[in-house]
């Protein structure tokens, strides 16, 4: 098994014993918990906040995608909620469970970051570049990466229109759906991460499933 | 009249989901309770109808340069500093969960006032003592220019100049004389500490009187000229009094300078307060026990004080 293996130094160095008397204690990395990573992370242990990183980046990128609508935002808010982990790793109780915390700190700032970027204008890829009639759109100056762009076309569309009736909802309800629904995550670990009673999440959550239904239902095109 | 309706905001979205005002989804907590395995027809029925969220299922993977450059930030990000001030590009607003955010307490809050007060002070401090300094450097420039203005006309006029009844130079009409005559360099001789005076005419003055005498008369060290009150000036300097009765009645400001009859100027290393229509100090001829209307300089005169 290849992890992150430290090889810290024991208490020989420190009591004058020479350094091949000193036993060196390897810690694995990848059999840590998440709770104990931090710990080791606030020791000042290289390499923990790596495997942290490593098990929750494609989980929490993907929530991220999700509850900011946008790749580019999503990549801040996940700079920005582990270097607040890291900030605030001290005062973190190794007693109680990461992810709830993580998920906080996530929420919180991508809730932060879609009230920034509403705050600021901008402007749309599909803007016409230049005054003519016939002006290319900024999207179109881009290069693409992708092979066919007619196959995922329709999904694409399809997504497009999913997003906007999920962004229609609220930010209460939107976040409750997408920990529950895309997380999976229960009421109590929902309630814990958003830091409000079980009994709100239920309501809102039973509010977003049922706006959601009437918001799709008054899309045109199904 | 038909009226748009509002778009609601997302805090009256959030009311709008309160508890009393929410009916249950038949078959949601069966699916949260069970992993979203739907087992009965209704929670089958509700996975159906959220069938469409399912596009939203595929994202992106997080790329390696992502986590590289957030390494790279954290790595470049001491904790100790940044607990103290670090302020991310969005606010941190992590609730009860190690905040880096600003708190700001009741004794903060008096600290940094009390600072700005502090700070406040000291400004009108320096400022004050800077306009005070150079009122006094006016004033000494004034009064060294009297002092030229008087060897000048006494050069030209035989060693004589214009004397007040006290003997005593220049009068306010010789500060006039100097002054039109170009002796004078100065067109307001007036001294800058005298506020709400009248402006181009010099108090630097003592006795007026007709007549004239030779400066040559007047003990080297005796001043000739002061303002607002020779007395006190040169009681402070510990030269000889100027004369019987000062001036100072009309006048308001404060002044440390005197120019002697040698026309040296001395000055005093605080500047003397003379209030307004009050006779702060008077000269008692020997002899008398009241103030005679005339009477001469003696350097055994009795200075009285209020």
């Amino acid at each position: 098994m290849t992890g992150f293996a430290l090889h810290l130094p024991a208490f020989g160095s420190t009591l004058g014993l020479t350094d091949s008397m000193a036993h060196p204690v390897s810690i694995d990395l990848q059999t840590e918990s998440d709770e104990r990573l931090v710990k080791h992370h606030v020791d000042g242990q290289a390499g923990a906040i790596d495997e942290l990183i490593r098990r929750y980046r494609d989980e929490l990128f993907g929530y991220l995608v999700r509850f900011t609508g946008s790749r580019a935002l999503a990549e801040d808010v996940f700079q920005e909620t582990f270097l607040q982990i890291h900030l605030s790793a001290a005062s973190f109780d190794v007693d109680r469970r990461l992810k709830p915390w993580l998920y906080t700190i996530a929420t919180n700032k991508a809730r932060d970051a879609r009230r920034w970027l509403r705050r600021r204008p901008s402007v749309s890829l599909d803007t016409p570049v230049g005054g003519s009639d016939d002006a290319v759109a900024m999207v179109d100056l881009m290069p693409a990466n992708g092979n066919d762009p007619q196959g995922p076309l329709q999904g694409a569309e399809q997504t497009n229109r999913v997003r906007a009736v999920v962004d229609r909802l609220g930010d209460a309800q939107r976040e409750i759906l997408l920990l529950t629904y895309f997380q999976r995550m229960s009421y109590a670990q929902v309630a814990d991460i958003l830091n409000i009673p079980v009994g709100t999440v239920k309501s809102r959550l039973h509010g977003a499933v049922r706006a959601f239904g009437e918001l799709w239902g008054e899309e045109p095109e199904q | 009249m038909s009226e748009t309706p509002r778009k609601p905001s997302d805090d009256e979205r959030d009311l709008f989901s309160l508890p009393e005002d929410c009916q249950d989804v038949p078959g949601l907590d069966e699916l949260v309770n069970s992993g979203w395995q739907p087992e009965s027809d209704e929670a089958e029925q509700l996975m159906a109808r959220l069938d469409p969220l399912e596009a939203l299922r595929a994202t992106p993977p997080a790329e390696d340069v992502l986590v590289h450059a957030t390494l790279a930030r954290i790595k470049s990000t001491p904790r100790a500093a940044a607990s103290k001030g670090t302020s991310p590009a969005f606010s941190p607003a992590v609730d009860g969960a190690g905040s880096g955010g600003f708190q700001f307490r009741l004794p903060d809050l008096f600290g940094v006032a009390a600072s700005l007060l502090l700070a406040t002070s000291i400004v009108l401090a320096l400022g004050r003592g800077a306009k005070l300094h150079s009122r006094d450097e006016l004033c000494g420039a004034n009064i060294r220019a009297l002092g030229t203005a008087v060897e000048s006309f006494a050069s030209d006029h035989r060693r004589e100049v214009p004397a007040s009844n006290w003997d005593v130079v220049p009068s306010l009409a010789t500060v006039r004389q100097f002054v039109d005559d170009g002796y004078c360099p100065h067109q307001r001789v007036n001294c800058p500490c005298c506020r709400g005076e009248k402006s181009g005419i010099s108090f630097y003055s003592v006795q007026v009187g007709p007549g004239r005498i030779r400066v040559d008369r007047f003990d080297p060290q005796r001043p000739i000229v002061g303002d607002p009150n020779p007395l006190q000036v040169a009681s402070m300097l510990g030269v000889p009094a100027p004369g019987p009765m000062s001036g100072a009645l009309s006048h308001s400001g404060r002044c440390s300078h005197l120019l002697l009859a040698d026309l040296s100027v001395r000055s005093a290393r605080r500047p003397v307060w003379i209030n307004k229509g009050r006779v702060d100090a008077v000269w008692v001829p020997r002899g008398h026990t009241s103030l005679p209307k005339f009477a001469l300089i003696d350097p055994q005169d009795v200075f009285l004080a209020r």
